[in-house]
């Protein structure tokens, strides 16, 4: 059992592998509502739109987490006034913003003469260099996103099913996707810095993705989104261990090729039931 | 039997790791990562680039287990690390890094594997580094100089000393410091031909080059320290201005970095000034005359010799 213990020996190899897992049940929660919801562009695009606000940061200063918000906010509200004053669907908006901002970013950074503003590390953060600070924000991270999540649970269920009802039962649907909204932006921005925009977006997606092929339920999908998730992170380092390969990178690709081995089986599946019947 | 070893302290509940993580260093510094050599063992010493791997060679040589970890030929700047050979930054006796942030990629690594307890030891800062023109930042590419080099080798040697009393380091560290001054001397000569004594390089990789041996960075294509930024169209301009204006003959590029922008510039000023590609970042390999620190150097003063003679 050595292979499987030796990539947790160390002390960053722990953080690496809790910091993970807390990203990993963040973004379950939150990944779910964006999966059943349509929403993969808009988070794609935020992970890449934070980026001029975090390099305004880094050239003025200030907290990283302020531009990253700041910058959250402008991507948002852009992509509502797109949506409400044309007849464009929400992706041409989350297109237009998207590459405005990156564009931005770039520009920015391109101005600023130290490394700590460069483009890897605000796109590829380091989940190997994960600090004791870096897993407390990660765990409190979760523990918002879950309470948010369980508190709003009936109104995230309603507007992600039927627009209609929501407003019907007064449940608020403009304030409920701003609320949703605000919680993706979130979960993205308290996990990016740290574990890095590839590792935060694959688990975003990949493993709420997985766990919809595979149960359908909402609490039981968060709830295997939260496993596969977190197996992922885990797998992922033993991986980068023994084969030698980047981090982040290796971590990000694992919930992804769940994704598709556990379509193919359930494809096979299918397909063997529909012969047998 | 369950055996008692460091590796069984690997807790399967995540809340007790949440706890020895949140704990800090004391882990891995109870366990391998301790930073003294026991009785029998080999110091274990990795470097992060070729070239600081080379220096170190030259100077453990057989005495200590050598590790390098950005691979042959790769940008530094963009090189990111796996998690085995991030644990081998933990379990070194010495990491030898250029610092000044240099190794982009590695900055998080390093700087949390030294809070664990890591033995990083950084070197440009300590080599009378100088700043980039026009700019406050300090230029981290101080290996194109070779008594800079010569310096750095003294003090890995002092850091080994202090590590593992039972070699001679310095005596190893005396010789490569020997052959340093005779490469700087013969470079030296070289560079005498010439009086044009005018550069422009892809990215700024070669003030310490130019403060050695008396050139002029007239200007550079990709602005800033790192190989990752952008210049803007009026930067590119004005650069070609600049060369038409001072009748710089050679640009500078290295064979790690991305080159296109320079083509484009020698593109739009026509024959009279040509690409050099020289090694920077990374040593060459096997048959490229770049396959030690003072190979590569001597190799890129008759490229640049050849370029502007």
């Amino acid at each position: 059992m050595e292979w499987l213990t030796d990539p947790f020996d160390l002390a960053f190899q722990q953080r690496a592998l809790i910091g993970g897992a807390f990203a990993a049940v963040a973004t379950s929660v939150v990944g779910t509502w964006v999966v059943i919801r349509g929403m993969t562009f808009l988070g794609d695009a935020l992970v890449h739109g934070v980026v001029p606000g975090i390099a305004l940061a880094v050239l003025f200063d200030f907290n990283v987490f302020l531009g990253a918000g700041l910058a959250a906010l402008v991507m948002v509200g852009g992509v509502n006034l797109v949506h409400r004053q044309t007849v464009f669907s929400e992706d041409t908006g989350i297109g237009l913003l998207f590459v405005g901002m990156l564009g931005l970013g770039v520009i920015l950074i391109s101005r600023t003469t130290s490394y700590s503003g460069s483009l890897t590390s605000i796109l590829f953060g380091e989940v190997l260099g994960v600090t004791s600070r870096d897993v407390v924000i990660l765990g409190g991270l979760a523990v918002f996103v879950v309470f948010v999540s369980v508190v709003g649970y009936r109104a995230f269920l309603t507007l992600s099913f039927n627009e209609q009802k929501a407003k019907l039962l007064g449940l608020r649907p403009g304030l409920t996707n701003a609320a949703l909204l605000a919680l993706i932006a979130l979960a993205i921005i308290g996990s990016f810095e740290t574990i890095g925009t590839l590792l935060v977006f694959g688990l975003l997606v990949g493993p709420p993705a997985t766990a919809a092929l595979l149960v359908s339920r909402v609490p039981l999908m968060m709830l295997t989104s939260a496993a596969i998730g977190v197996l992922s992170v885990a797998v992922g380092l033993v991986i980068s261990f023994h084969a030698n390969t980047s981090g982040s990178a290796t971590m990000s690709v694992v919930p992804i090729v769940l994704f598709f081995v556990v379509l193919g089986v359930s494809s096979l599946r299918s397909r063997r039931g529909a012969l047998t019947l | 039997m369950l055996r008692v070893t460091t590796r069984a302290r690997v807790a399967p509940v995540a809340l007790a790791m949440f706890f020895a993580a949140c704990g800090g260093s004391d882990s891995a510094s109870d366990g391998i990562g301790s930073g003294v050599a026991s009785d029998q063992d080999p110091l274990l010493v990795v470097a992060t680039t070729t070239i600081l791997g080379d220096v170190m060679a030259n100077i453990v040589g057989d005495e200590a287990r050598l590790e390098v970890l950005v691979p042959l030929g790769v940008d530094p700047h963009e090189y990111r690390v796996s998690s085995r050979q991030a644990a081998l930054i933990q379990e070194a006796d010495l990491v030898v890094a250029n610092g000044l942030g240099f190794e982009e990629g590695l900055v998080d690594v390093l700087s949390a594997a030294r809070q664990d307890g890591a033995n990083v030891f950084e070197l440009a800062e300590l080599l009378d580094p100088i700043r980039l023109g026009g700019s406050g930042a300090w230029d981290p590419h101080v290996w194109m100089d070779p008594q800079r080099m010569a310096m750095a080798a003294r003090l890995v040697a002092g850091e080994l000393s202090t590590l593992d009393g039972r070699v001679d380091w310095t005596a190893a560290a005396d010789s490569y410091r020997t052959r340093l001054f005779e490469v700087d001397k013969e470079i030296e000569t070289l560079l005498a031909e010439i009086d044009d004594r005018q550069l422009v390089s892809n990215h700024a990789v070669f003030g310490y080059f130019a403060d050695r041996y008396g050139f002029e960075i007239v200007g550079t294509v990709i602005p800033g320290t790192t190989t990752l930024s952008d210049p803007s169209s009026a930067e590119l301009a004005e650069l070609v201005n600049r060369i038409e204006e001072t009748g710089v003959r050679a640009i500078l590029v290295g064979t790690t970095g991305p080159g296109l922008l320079a083509e484009a510039v020698v593109g739009e000023i026509g024959g009279s000034v040509e690409l050099v590609e020289v090694y920077t970042g990374s040593l060459g390999g096997p048959g490229s005359g770049a396959e030690t620190l003072i190979d590569m150097l001597r190799t890129n003063a008759q490229l640049i010799v050849e370029a502007l003679s």
